[in-house]
């Protein structure tokens, strides 16, 4: 019979294998004068996956330390103990990367999907690195599935259902099983870009069986247009936080629709922020992260994050234009913003890390992690 | 310096030995969303749309004729269904290079263009016989459409008579149902009053689709049907390139590539657009707002894909792979000046490049 762990035991053990990055904000680099984060950006066209770093302190900037350039977007990324770096395509999401930045003698080795599924932009390792698991759609069909991957080969050992469609990022919940955001926005993926018939849309966060598949649970918000996007467990994992994204026609309703939406095992509830506030948020959360201070979304059409208390009450929007990418270092949040990004990103006195030349004119993608290399 | 100045003077003998274009000696009109609406749907799209119905309704009694042929004349027959097909996706790659209004309501690509096509799924379709729309619309798409057909035609050639025989007539049949609706639907939107009161929202958001769509298109070339295929094969196989099994490759670019230029610049020679009575190319519309300077950069943009394009068309797939990596870079350059430059001039959001839904 399988051990079975709870949440709070699972995120402990996780968090003891410092060298291992399993999701965003989900374990703590060595400590040292630096932190370095693998990112993913689009500059004058050109895509790229890298590894930046940065010294603690106000001023330092933001240096590119190794980058690889790839062919089209890549979304999400995670870090295996042994500090390659998973990538993943989104829109179109043809690929999948492993890459071991500064050993240039190792080529980075791709898996290319055959046209009947697409990655939707994320990937999640198991706690020994050995297994991944991603995101995909059937291009015929559009029912999403959950792809189990062989992290060595990354060819696909298994497939589940998630039950709904356009499943986006997906966490674990402890050690058994999966948690995974059906985003439910129905779109035309032989056009790239349009979405369609969103009266039919269908958000919902399922649990499933993290050794079979099955599904454990499955939970919908009352309004239909908000899309259930991005996944952030609370410093004591007892609580999901999950960024939302608003699709409603009227430009109104979706400017004013929340970005937080709070699970705690059992319902899920959106989290307002007060009026006026609200509408200039606009509806679009980018990224989720958690610290002792509170919830972070981040919102780039708001050029800043909002941020929640634990208990999800309003605590402010911290500014940084096009702020999308979050991470968590040592309990404090990193933000990644146009020009510049910021270190303690939930405190009042954030500092803040221009970005260096290698970095000008970049577009930080909405995701960055960990990685313990520095 | 002096080779610096030699090029220059190269360049200026050729500037002015070239014939100036119409819209060098005369003023260009002010168009506007209306003008450009009516230009694409009018008279970009309503043709294109009316070639490929015409191609496809074409298609149907040339497999027809394969499938009664007798067996001396099966080749001949087979060739003629080749040929029938080769001339309807040639027209659907024209229409569905910039993929507008129907083509996407409709989701047409995927009805009748699904790739990769299945054939353990045909042969399941084979032994089912399907007959008429009503039951093709239980077999799944990629067993029909254009691909399906280049693999009735191509790899597994039907012989006349045989069921294989009645199933491609029967995905030609379809293919002719798509683009009759797509024709008919097409001639309704080239009726629309763009510049009706009611219809300013729809005027606005049908710009923004199609300056989306053809972004998309310029995209779809460059990755889905260029590069993808090279880097996935790793050197490894050979790309799975479309139309591949047709030998009809480098066919199937150039008439997408025809189809994204001829919404992007002015042919030269050609006449400056007369508003709401041609296609106003995306050069001529910046131009008429008086950004020349962009329309020119547009220009050479293309100009440089015109030129990659032609090298790969003359080295051929198996000794081009150096001129399709260029003509990808090319492309990419002119889909990076339209998203950071030519959509921010006309106050367009691109959907890709907001994150929207990420």
């Amino acid at each position: 019979m399988p051990t079975v762990i709870d949440r709070r035991q699972a995120l402990a053990a996780l968090a003891s294998l410092s060298a291992c990055v399993l999701a965003p904000g989900a374990a703590f680099a060595r400590a040292g004068a630096g932190i370095e984060l693998a990112a993913a950006w689009e500059q004058a066209g050109s895509f790229h996956v890298g590894l930046l770093s940065v010294r603690e302190g106000a001023g330092q900037p933001v240096q590119v330390r190794a980058s690889l350039e790839v062919p089209t977007r890549a979304h999400g990324l995670a870090v295996l103990p042994d500090g390659s770096v998973l990538a993943t395509a989104r829109r179109p999401g043809d690929w999948l990367l492993r890459w071991n930045p500064g050993k240039g003698a190792a080529a980075p080795q791709w898996l290319w999907q055959d046209g009947e599924r697409s990655f939707n932009g994320h990937v999640l390792a198991s706690a020994d690195g050995k297994r991944l698991y991603t995101t995909e759609t059937d291009i015929e069909t559009g029912a999403s599935w959950i792809g189990v991957r062989d992290a060595r080969t990354l060819e696909k050992t298994a497939e589940w259902p998630t039950h709904g469609i356009d499943a986006h990022e997906l966490v674990w919940d402890g050690a058994a099983s999966l948690i995974v955001a059906n985003g439910g926005v129905p779109t035309a993926p032989e056009t790239g870009r349009v979405k369609r018939n969103l009266e039919t849309m269908d958000s919902s966060i399922v649990r499933l069986d993290a050794r079979t598949g099955e599904l454990r649970g499955q939970w919908r918000l009352q309004d239909k247009r908000l899309s259930l996007r991005h996944l952030a467990w609370s410093p004591d994992g007892a609580t999901l936080g999950i960024a939302l994204q608003a699709e409603h026609d009227d430009a109104a309703t979706r400017h004013a629709a929340p970005v937080l939406a709070l699970f705690d095992g059992q319902a899920l509830r959106v989290v307002a922020a007060p009026e006026p506030i609200a509408q200039g948020i606009q509806g679009y959360g980018g990224s989720m992260a958690a610290t002792a201070s509170g919830w972070a979304v981040s919102c780039p059409r708001a050029n800043g994050i909002a941020r929640f208390s634990l208990a999800g009450e309003w605590q402010g929007l911290a500014t940084l234009p096009e702020v999308c990418p979050l991470a968590v270092r040592g309990g404090a949040l990193w933000a990644g913003g146009l020009d510049a990004s910021l270190q303690n990103a939930q405190a009042a006195a954030a500092l803040n890390h221009p970005h260096g030349p290698g970095l000008q004119g970049a577009r930080l993608d909405n995701h960055w992690v960990l990685h313990d290399a520095t | 310096m002096k080779a610096v100045c030699l090029a220059a003077a190269v360049l200026l003998t050729f500037a002015s030995a070239a014939p100036a274009q119409d819209w060098q000696r005369n003023a260009v009109p002010y168009y506007d969303t209306v003008h450009a609406l009516q230009g694409i749907y009018g008279h970009w799209a309503l043709p294109r749309a009316q070639d490929f119905d015409r191609g496809a309704r074409a298609l149907v009694p040339a497999v027809a004729a394969l499938c009664q042929a007798p067996a001396k004349d099966g080749k001949p027959a087979l060739d003629a269904a080749r040929a029938a097909w080769q001339a309807t996706a040639r027209a659907w790659e024209q229409l569905a290079a910039v993929s507008v209004g129907p083509v996407i309501a409709r989701r047409s690509q995927r009805a009748i263009d699904f790739t990769p096509t299945r054939p353990a799924l045909i042969e399941k379709a084979i032994a089912a016989q399907p007959q008429g729309a009503k039951a093709f619309e239980r077999i799944g798409t990629p067993a029909k459409g254009l691909p399906a057909l280049e693999w009735l035609l191509w790899t597994r050639p039907v012989q006349p008579g045989s069921p294989a025989c009645g199933y491609a007539h029967e995905v030609a049949q379809d293919v002719a149902r798509e683009a009759a609706a797509l024709q008919t639907a097409f001639t309704d939107a080239a009726g629309t009053d763009w510049g009706a009161e009611d219809e300013q929202e729809q005027s606005t958001q049908a710009i923004g689709e199609f300056v989306n769509q053809w972004v998309g298109g310029i995209e779809r070339l460059r990755w889905a049907q260029m590069d993808k295929p090279l880097r996935a094969a790793q050197g490894t196989r050979t790309p799975d390139y479309p139309r591949t099994a047709s030998g009809n490759t480098l066919a199937a670019w150039a008439a997408t590539w025809a189809g994204l230029r001829s919404v992007t610049v002015l042919p030269a020679g050609n006449a400056t657009p007369v508003p709401g009575e041609a296609l106003v190319p995306l050069e001529m519309y910046l131009r008429g707002k008086g950004l020349n300077p962009l329309a020119d950069k547009l220009h050479q943009a293309a100009d440089k894909v015109d030129a990659s394009m032609a090298q790969v068309q003359k080295a051929g797939l198996k000794n081009g792979k150096a001129a399709i990596q260029q003509t990808a870079r090319d492309l990419a350059a002119l889909k990076f000046l339209a998203e950071s430059e030519l959509a921010p001039a006309l106050q367009v959001s691109i959907g890709f490049s907001d994150a929207d839904g990420d």
